[in-house]
């Protein structure tokens, strides 16, 4: 093997990783949460998110840079082994139980909007036991790589998405500008930072990453492009629908596909859009399933975590079945993103000060 | 037990059969008749009657033994440049007699010494002709190969409309001499490796040796040591051994019978394998580019090699796709389908007997039997080939509702659409995988070709060939001359694919103005 | 690789192990390309009538079925509208799907009514219902509507809607009403769906084009006629407005959705003619909203590309400039009078602007609470509405000057 064999990810290829991770809530339930605490504003809830994360993130960049290593190792480093294996069983927590909250959410989608008469079931095995199981295994090179041809052509159907339905749009529909109040946008802002903390929890693959700038760089464009998608998403969302209807609209991005009109000859683009989104959600749950093994692999100290993920994709199957219906995951989701927003916002603060505490004791 | 398993297998023979490199090392012996008779006997002499043996006295009365094996020599060559001088030579008396054969009396070009026996039947077998001075101790290998060889002809796989048209052939000094044509360079290396060990071949590996990565070649030349096999006639054979995955829908080797590509290929850092026998090279390692570009893209101007290129992006996605999009569309998204058609659809399938998907198989795999047939069926016959196809798909069927007319298009697109992939590995490649993504479809309609895709995808991505990723240098992104999907003016390309670690990356940068 | 095919080895097993219950084939649906809704006997349900599409007819050649009439309707009394399309599955051989619906045709009687909100709310649960199909208003119960409506040039009905929607965009007789639109007003503005009738009360001596459905002298041809629009107001018809005032509705948005128009006006240098001018928007409307004021004052000011088509009095516009700016002037004023008594009406009657003004007046809102409190529909009641109309005639028709007839003229 000449090359790449090492294992180790280019800039480009982590940043279709976070991408896949993190862009994709644009179509899933997220934007629900934050019309209905953002109302005309949500567009702004994740620019805040991300002023919310720039702290938390440039502190990350601090440490991975001085230890060269990801974030799980430097947790170790710092915290020594049962404070690091509690923390890394913590993150385990977050992305294993998301991964499985959502991954009922995406089924619950196909379900009410496409194949009304399919089971959940199936739509869950198949996704997550078939198509993200089988990329998680074949490494995160594989994911890297299937990413980066990939999320070229998500950027473009957004792009394309956004301008077939500007006819619908009415950039008044913005307006009050303030939505529902200053500290209310702010609130959410904070509180659904945890749908970007992905940057956050990806640092855990920074020692596969090439070099430290490659790292950095991805995490930064991952983090902007993921925001300004969910920002120019939520604002299309109420331009073409109204804060009254959209609140009301359970699934805003397959109603806008719905919208979507080449000319007038192909005016029912939506299955295209939904091939497209699904082939996004394989990836991201790959991605997802991938540091899930990873992660607990680290708590249990076993090195071939990749046997891991067969057990880490049944449970979250068995897991995701568990609901009734998609409202029941609803509130779970948002105690969870309010919970998590609070590890990950906090995790690199906490690091960096036992770093600094360390520096001092030494001197 | 061992012991005999072995010999069981190889035959109780023996010494007689021995193949070329189980002979004996043993070296000449002074003696010019039994030297003889021991060639005789290597070749199974009164039986087999390949080897010819001339025996001439020179001037000086010096006994000589000149040996060659017919139809791999050329024997004018012998006549004119190896015995006439011998028998005018004066020889007597001097020191070192084999060298002063050489330096003074052959008038042919190549001559090698040689001391024993396994040389000896190598050279042979090799066309070359052996000559054994009685008293020496060593014998003269001289090259008069003269194997029976065609012309230069016209490439019939790869056929460009504007570019050269010379195509390997059969002998491995043509084909040489072909690509030296192309690669004026004196660091074009050429090794030899040997393979086969019952009856050994020559393989030539051609690379640039500042620009290629030398790990590659180690790798390469590491496979080809490996190859176990008693015989390998062809370059196709040795590009099956040398697969990293026999089993694999993607190939991790191409091979092309145009100089003018093993060239450029050699350009960006591929290591070519030529043999004798083959009218073809062997590119090693492939990408995905490798396969989706034809010559002519770099031949014809820019506008009109991206236009192709574009069709033929065009049609690969077609290939792929079509048969399952149908599938999906008409049993899963039927609100896709602008409502006239629909309906036409729908009232041209309303008397067709089976569902869409083995109405869609039913055509597919007689396309596929066409097709088949087509290539097998002899020239004079093949006018009835069309005539039969076009009757069965097109007319027949339709009208005996066994199939709806839409479906007929859906086929006929794709079946064009197959053709116009270059690549004959990259075609049956997509015409295999058409077939998964005709089941995904019937299970999960779009969901379920999104998945397939995605997985396959995945799969694609994740793979390696002698090390090098299959779709890199787009993913995982390096540096390159963008030669991709399309390709950018020939201005541009200065920088070789970072893919294949070349250690001299860029090209002759352009002076000045680059292009714009 | 081992591993690999193993993996695909389960994928394949899970496959085939289950199916997709989604699965139908084409010629096992029925597809409804239009539905009425009108009020049923009984109190809460409604008739649901179903137009279906057959394939059969003028599609291909090849299945044509020479008896079969293009669509099949009939019409089913239920609950509400998913629970009618369970229904006529007793009746209808095959599996009935919305998945081409286009149109959506609603009795006056069951628009007038509180149900239709519901009705048509929980219709939209289905994935299968489209946000962009077009609602439409009939004067008689929907079902006669589509029994009655037999075009002779689209024998396929999805044909004649599609076609009809976009000559809608050409006149301006009609607003451009899909459910999209109906969702998203429901919060006391006013949302104008297409207003049509197959009865015919034909009215004469009418000014050109204030015709309600219906009301256009027409002899022959198909029965129905569509111009003019009715007020929904919380998703419930409480008006109509006719074609005049429909495309005067349309040119007050900001947004105007008509591309060119056609509209008389009388000639004010002989008032006995009319002069016929194509119109068009040059730019977007411009509206100012002050909210600050009680009462709310809104400013409209529209730009009108006007192209002069026929001009019945003769009167040579070419040479005289004071002619044309009095035409300019007279078209300015006559399109202001209509508006201001559009604007009086629907204050008086309706209490609410179908103009998508109240966007605009967003924008003086700092919070939505604040906006919602405000209750546009009631201030707008009481609104002070300044309408000016900025004419540009481009063109006078392609003669330099009208046929000379003024010999005639002096002999009558």
């Amino acid at each position: 093997m000449i090359k790449v064999s090492d294992g180790e990810i280019g800039s480009r290829e982590f940043f279709a990783i976070l991408y896949v991770m993190m862009a994709i809530r644009v179509t899933d339930s997220t934007p629900n949460l934050l019309h209905e605490s953002g109302l005309t504003a949500s567009w702004m809830i994740p620019l805040i998110s991300g002023v919310a994360l720039i702290g938390p993130v440039l502190l990350l960049f601090r440490l991975v840079k001085k230890y060269e290593t990801g974030l799980i190792e430097i947790t170790f480093e710092l915290t020594g082994p049962f404070f690091g294996r509690l923390i890394a069983f913590l993150i385990f927590l977050s992305v294993f139980s998301s991964l499985s909250l959502n991954s009922r959410n995406y089924a619950d989608i196909v379900i009410t909007m496409y194949y009304p008469e399919s089971s959940v079931l199936w739509i869950l095995a198949v996704l997550i036991l078939g198509a993200a199981l089988y990329i998680a295994h074949r490494g995160l090179e594989a994911i890297g790589r299937t990413a980066l041809l990939v999320v070229p052509l998500f950027i473009v159907t957004s792009v394309c998405l956004v301008f077939s339905t500007t006819n619908e749009m009415n950039y008044l529909f913005l307006f009050p500008i303030a939505g529902s109040g200053v500290t209310e946008v702010a609130k959410g802002g904070i509180g659904y930072s945890s749908l970007y903390a992905d940057v956050i929890i990806a640092g855990v693959l920074a020692s596969q990453v090439r070099t430290f700038n490659a790292y950095r760089k991805a995490s930064v464009w991952g983090l902007w492009v993921s925001i300004g998608k969910m920002a120019i998403f939520l604002a299309v969302y109420v331009m073409v629908f109204d804060f009254h209807a959209v609140r009301n609209i359970a699934f805003p991005y397959h109603h806008l596909t719905r919208m979507s009109m080449v000319g007038t000859i192909a005016n029912r683009m939506e299955a295209v859009y939904l091939a497209f989104w699904y082939a996004g959600a394989a990836l991201h749950f790959a991605a997802y399933l991938y540091i899930s093994a990873f992660l607990l692999g680290k708590v249990i100290g076993y090195k071939p975590f990749k046997q891991l993920l067969f057990p880490v994709a049944g449970t979250a199957v068995v897991l995701g079945m568990v609901p009734e219906n998609y409202l029941e995951g609803g509130p779970l989701r948002m105690a969870l993103l309010y919970s998590s927003s609070g590890m990950f916002l906090l995790l690199p603060v906490v690091l960096w000060g036992l770093d600094r505490m360390r520096k001092r004791e030494k001197k | 037990m061992g012991d005999f398993l072995k010999r069981l297998f190889e035959g109780a023979g023996g010494d007689q059969q021995a193949s070329a490199n189980d002979v004996p090392k043993d070296p000449f012996s002074t003696n010019l008749d039994d030297n003889g008779k021991r060639l005789e006997e290597l070749f199974l002499f009164p039986l087999n009657d390949a080897l010819k043996f001339r025996e001439l006295t020179t001037q000086s009365g010096q006994r000589v033994k000149v040996l060659f094996v017919t139809g791999a020599a050329d024997t004018d060559k012998i006549s004119d440049y190896v015995i006439k001088p011998l028998l005018n030579s004066e020889t007597e008396g001097k020191q070192g007699l084999t060298d002063e054969i050489m330096n003074h009396v052959l008038t042919i070009s190549g001559t090698e010494k040689i001391s024993d026996f396994q040389a000896a039947v190598l050279k042979l077998i090799n066309g070359n002709t052996v000559i054994l001075i009685d008293g020496e101790k060593e014998g003269i290998a001289v090259e008069t190969a003269g194997f029976e060889s065609r012309q230069v002809a016209e490439p019939t796989r790869e056929i460009v409309i504007k570019g050269p048209k010379n195509a390997f052939v059969e002998s491995n000094d043509i084909n040489h001499s072909l690509i030296r044509r192309q690669v004026k360079d004196h660091r074009l290396v050429s090794e030899t490796a040997m393979v086969g060990v019952e009856s050994p071949q020559k393989i030539s590996i051609l690379y640039l040796d500042h620009i290629v990565d030398r790990e590659l070649v180690k790798k390469v030349k590491d496979e080809i040591d490996q190859i176990d096999k008693a015989a390998i006639l062809t370059l196709s054979e040795l590009e099956e051994l040398l697969e990293e995955r026999p089993y694999s829908l993607i190939p991790s080797t191409l091979s092309t019978e145009r100089p003018d590509r093993a060239a450029s290929f050699l350009n960006e850092g591929h290591v070519v394998l030529l043999m004798d026998n083959s009218p073809d090279a062997l590119i090693a390692p492939v990408t995905f580019w490798a396969l989706f570009h034809t010559a002519e893209d770099q031949f014809l101007r820019w506008a009109y090699g991206n236009f192709a290129r574009i069709i033929r992006t065009i049609a690969l996605f077609l290939a792929l796709l079509m048969p399952a999009i149908y599938v999906a569309v008409v049993t899963f998204h039927p609100e896709l389908i602008p409502t006239d058609l629909l309906l036409a659809i729908a009232a041209s399938r309303e008397r067709v007997p089976f569902p869409t998907l083995l109405e869609l198989l039913l055509m597919e795999i007689t396309f596929e039997i066409l097709r088949e047939a087509g290539i097998r069926v002899p020239a004079p016959l093949g006018s009835t080939i069309g005539i039969v196809g076009a009757l069965i798909l097109g007319q027949a069927a339709v009208q005996a509702n066994l199939v709806s007319p839409l479906l007929v298009v859906v086929i006929a697109i794709t079946g064009l659409a197959s053709f116009a992939i270059p690549d004959i590995g990259l075609s049956v490649m997509t015409r295999i995988i058409r077939f998964i993504f005709i089941a995904a479809a019937f299970f999960m309609g779009f969901v379920g070709i999104a998945l397939a895709a995605t997985a396959m995808l995945a799969y694609a991505a994740s793979l390696k060939s002698f090390g090098v990723p299959f779709f890199a240098p787009l993913s995982p992104h390096m540096p390159s001359s963008r030669d991709l999907f399309l390709r950018p003016i020939l201005k541009k390309q200065w920088l070789r694919p970072l893919s294949m670690r070349p250690r001299d990356a860029i090209r002759a940068k352009p002076k000045g103005r680059s292009g714009s | 690789m081992k591993r690999g095919l193993w993996a695909i080895g389960v994928l394949l097993f899970v496959l085939f192990l289950s199916g997709c219950g989604a699965r139908s084939e084409l010629e096992k649906q029925a597809f409804v390309v239009t539905i009425g809704l009108d009020k049923g006997e009984e109190e809460h349900q409604i008739e649901v009538t179903f137009q279906v599409a057959n394939p059969q007819v003028n599609t291909t050649q090849g299945a044509e079925a020479q008896n079969e009439k293009p669509s099949d309707t009939f019409t089913i009394t239920a609950d509400d509208l998913l629970s009618a399309k369970e229904l006529a599955q007793s009746s209808l051989s095959r599996e009935m799907t919305f998945s081409h619906l286009q149109t959506i045709i609603v009795g006056e009687d069951l628009a007038q009514d509180n149900l239709f909100h519901r009705i048509i709310s929980s219709a939209m649960i289905d994935p299968e219902m489209r946000r962009e199909a077009i609602m439409m208003v009939s004067k008689e119960p929907a079902q006669e509507f589509i029994n009655a409506n037999r075009p002779t040039m689209e024998t396929r009905p999805h044909k004649y809607y599609e076609f009809m929607e976009d000559s809608w965009r050409e006149t301006g007789y009609v607003p451009i009403s899909n459910l999209n639109i109906f969702f998203q007003r429901t919060d006391g503005e006013l949302f104008l769906a297409a207003y049509a009738t197959a009865q015919r009360d034909p009215k004469h001596g009418v000014d050109e084009d204030a015709f309600l459905a219906g009301e256009v002298p027409q002899k022959g041809g198909d029965p129905v006629q569509i111009i003019g629009s009715a007020v929904m107001h919380s998703g419930k018809m409480v008006g109509k407005l006719n074609g005049e005032e429909t495309r005067i509705a349309q040119l007050l948005r900001y947004h105007n959705l008509i591309k060119t128009m056609t509209a008389s006006f009388p000639d004010p240098n002989n008032e006995e003619y009319r002069i016929t001018v194509i119109m068009n928007q040059k730019s977007h409307t411009r509206i100012k909203v002050n909210t600050d004021q009680s009462p709310l004052k809104i400013e409209v000011e529209v730009p009108v590309r006007v192209q002069i088509n026929s001009n019945l009095s003769l009167v040579d516009y070419t040479t005289s400039k004071k002619k044309r700016d009095h035409l300019k002037k007279s078209i300015e004023k006559d399109m202001e009078k209509a508006s201001d008594s559009l604007i009086d009406k629907l204050q008086e009657e309706f209490v609410g602007e179908p103009f998508v003004w109240y966007a605009h007046a967003r924008k003086d809102f700092w919070t939505a609470k604040d906006y919602v409190d405000y209750n546009w529909g009631q201030k707008f009641k009481d609104a002070q509405v300044d309408i000016s109309y900025d004419v540009t005639i481009i063109n006078y028709g392609e003669q330099l000057r009208p046929p000379t007839l003024e010999k005639l003229d002096k002999e009558d």
